[in-house]
């Protein structure tokens, strides 16, 4: 996907701006027991930038967001680093947009 | 798009016995070939058509000899400076090579190799294997293990290896209780059933003892959660299985994971979580604990739980348990990003993240003897982007450790076969400028033989002596020679991740 087609995706959350690497918005919403995939998913979504994540729109193909995120290994899992667990893209989509209620965006 | 390197390297037309880039073993990420990587991957290419051609052989297998290698290290020096003890007669006569460094000069112990569960980590030329005698299945699995065997055996000069964990947790009990064996117990990619059994079928294989393994099972792995502690008699149960059934050599301790779902990582001191374990390992008699420690660009929750602050109150609470420092707490690498962070590496002291830290705990407690440096992955990635850290990290280590207590491991498949490695650090040595200036010493054949294998063989008990005289003669070292024979070649090909972009 080209970044102009980024950019006309772009607008779908409201303009605010929030510090991002927050250690609160690394524990799951619902209060689960994590392990340290779930942890640091979310680690790796609070730190992406306000402007960036509001790039996001949730119709985009499987393909499409795995090109906008730019991190997916060829065999279709996220790149996180020390995980017992792959991310493959429904649990990456799952936890982008509890991220996104969770930052107002 | 992240691509194994192999993958990149085919579709560039590369062909390098080294690495020219960083990979990534999914413990950090790193950045994109830097330009002076890129020069450096591009003088190999001209130096070995060069080469190749004055000999009269083709590209692909002048890169896999010796006098491949020596192109590599030479174009390095070129490069980045003469970091590399390398003469141009090496490029052309594999001979120069053998009289400087012998085969089988040094025993090797590589306490740090991995292969995949299930995956097909580029396996590409079954061929010579399938009529070798080995009795393996024809599914990803094997292929991996396969593909294990004749990089680390076959195509390396490794002597022995340890099969070492990765983060993951068998599953005890299904829900109606029944106890779980084999594939049930699942446990990630590389789990500690399956070590076990690799360790039983490649010795069985070589006929005596080729292989040790580890386990994976840690403090929290398994999680009481009304009492917000551990599972102790989980807990135990499961060392129990990976000592006394599965015959594991070592624990494998990632502290900055969590598969049990504790909701958090754990410390090595921690008195009410470790110590039982330190304990209940002590009553089975297993006392070698490796730790991973660095490469924790992951988040604030965890990562700092991969700092090596914890180890000195460990081990000098437990002075009859040994700990290995894997990584040598090497916290980023050069091709990261958080590298350029204002503090990481002091040039002016040699000092760099979380490794400083390692040192600074010998400093203190000079009489502390039981904690060992580990140099996996952090070596081989300092050899190849920025080899003055490299000779600090090494210089550091032997200062302050000593060079009998500096542990060889490499990190492979993740870096290809070893033998790049292994040739590293037989080319290695520390500048005479570091060494006047910071109170380094030379490293004599002795310290490497040392590294290489010698203090790995105390940590695991190897009977060197018997060991040398009975692994030239094992069908593994049958094998291997059936093998160079029948024009059997290292790959060239590293299976960690890079940017397919780069």
């Amino acid at each position: 996907m080209g970044s102009a087609t980024m950019r006309r995706k772009a607008g779908c959350g409201p303009m605010r701006e929030r510090a991002v690497n927050d250690i609160d918005l690394e524990r799951p919403l619902d209060g689960s027991s994590p392990d340290e995939t779930d942890i640091n998913l979310r680690a790796y979504f609070s730190r992406f930038t306000d402007e960036r994540l509001r790039e996001y729109c949730s119709d985009w193909s499987d393909e499409q967001l795995m090109a906008w995120d730019g991190n997916f290994r060829s065999d279709g899992a996220l790149m996180l680093v020390c995980c017992e667990r792959d991310i493959e893209i429904a649990e990456y989509r799952t936890v982008l947009e509890e991220h996104l209620r969770r930052r107002g965006l | 798009m992240w691509v194994p390197k192999w993958q990149r390297d085919q579709r560039h037309g590369v062909d390098s016995p080294v690495p020219t880039q960083a990979v990534s073993n999914e413990e950090f990420i790193p950045r994109p070939q830097s330009s002076q990587q890129r020069q450096w991957e591009q003088l190999i290419g001209e130096l070995a058509d060069e080469k190749s051609k004055k000999l009269g052989l083709p590209r692909r297998d002048f890169m896999r000899t010796s006098m491949g290698m020596a192109t590599a290290f030479l174009a390095s020096n070129m490069v980045y400076g003469p970091n590399w003890d390398v003469d141009a007669a090496e490029t052309l006569d594999a001979d120069a090579t053998t009289e400087k460094f012998p085969k089988g000069e040094y025993f090797i112990v590589d306490v740090q190799t991995h292969f995949t569960d299930g995956v097909a980590i580029g396996f590409r030329k079954a061929e010579f294997v399938r009529n070798m005698g080995f009795d393996l299945k024809e599914d990803a699995e094997a292929y991996s293990f396969t593909n294990y065997v004749k990089e680390i055996f076959f195509d390396s000069e490794t002597s022995i290896a340890v099969i070492s964990g990765v983060p993951g947790r068998e599953t005890n009990k299904n829900l109606l209780g029944k106890t779980l064996e084999g594939r049930d117990r699942r446990g990630g990619i590389l789990p500690s059933w399956l070590m076990s059994q690799r360790k039983k079928e490649l010795n069985e294989l070589a006929g005596g003892t080729r292989a040790f393994c580890q386990g994976n099972c840690a403090p929290n792995h398994y999680w009481n959660r009304s009492t917000n502690a551990p599972d102790f008699p989980a807990l135990f149960e499961q060392m129990e299985r990976e000592v006394k059934t599965y015959g594991i050599d070592s624990w494998k301790w990632y502290c900055h994971t969590d598969p049990g779902r504790s909701g958090d990582g754990f410390r090595m001191d921690d008195e009410k979580m470790a110590y039982p374990f330190y304990e209940k390992s002590k009553e089975l008699g297993l006392k070698v604990f490796s730790v991973h420690k660095g490469f924790a660009s992951q988040s604030r929750t965890l990562g700092h739980f991969a700092h090596p602050g914890d180890i000195e109150k460990a081990a000098k609470d437990h002075p009859d348990l040994t700990f290995v420092a894997y990584h040598s707490a090497l916290k980023h690498g050069p091709d990261e990003p958080q590298f350029k962070a204002d503090g990481f590496y002091d040039p002016t002291t040699g000092d760099f993240a979380w490794h400083a830290e390692l040192m600074k705990i010998k400093e203190r407690n000079p009489d502390m003897n039981n904690v060992y440096p580990e140099i996996g992955s952090s070596f081989g990635l300092l050899s190849i982007a920025h080899p003055e850290m490299c000779q600090h990290l090494i210089g550091k280590n032997v200062k302050h450790f000593g060079a009998d207590h500096v542990i060889w491991g490499t990190d492979c498949l993740w870096w290809g076969s070893p033998q790049w490695v292994i040739d590293a650090m037989k080319r290695f040595q520390i500048s005479d400028e570091l060494c006047d200036k910071f109170g380094y010493a030379k490293l004599t054949k002795e310290d490497k033989a040392n590294i290489f294998g010698l203090n790995a063989a105390k940590i695991y008990g190897i009977d060197v002596k018997q060991e040398l005289k009975a692994l030239p003669t094992d069908a593994l070292s049958n094998l291997k020679t059936a093998y160079l024979e029948r024009g059997g070649q290292r790959d060239n090909a590293a299976q960690g991740w890079v940017r397919a972009d780069a």
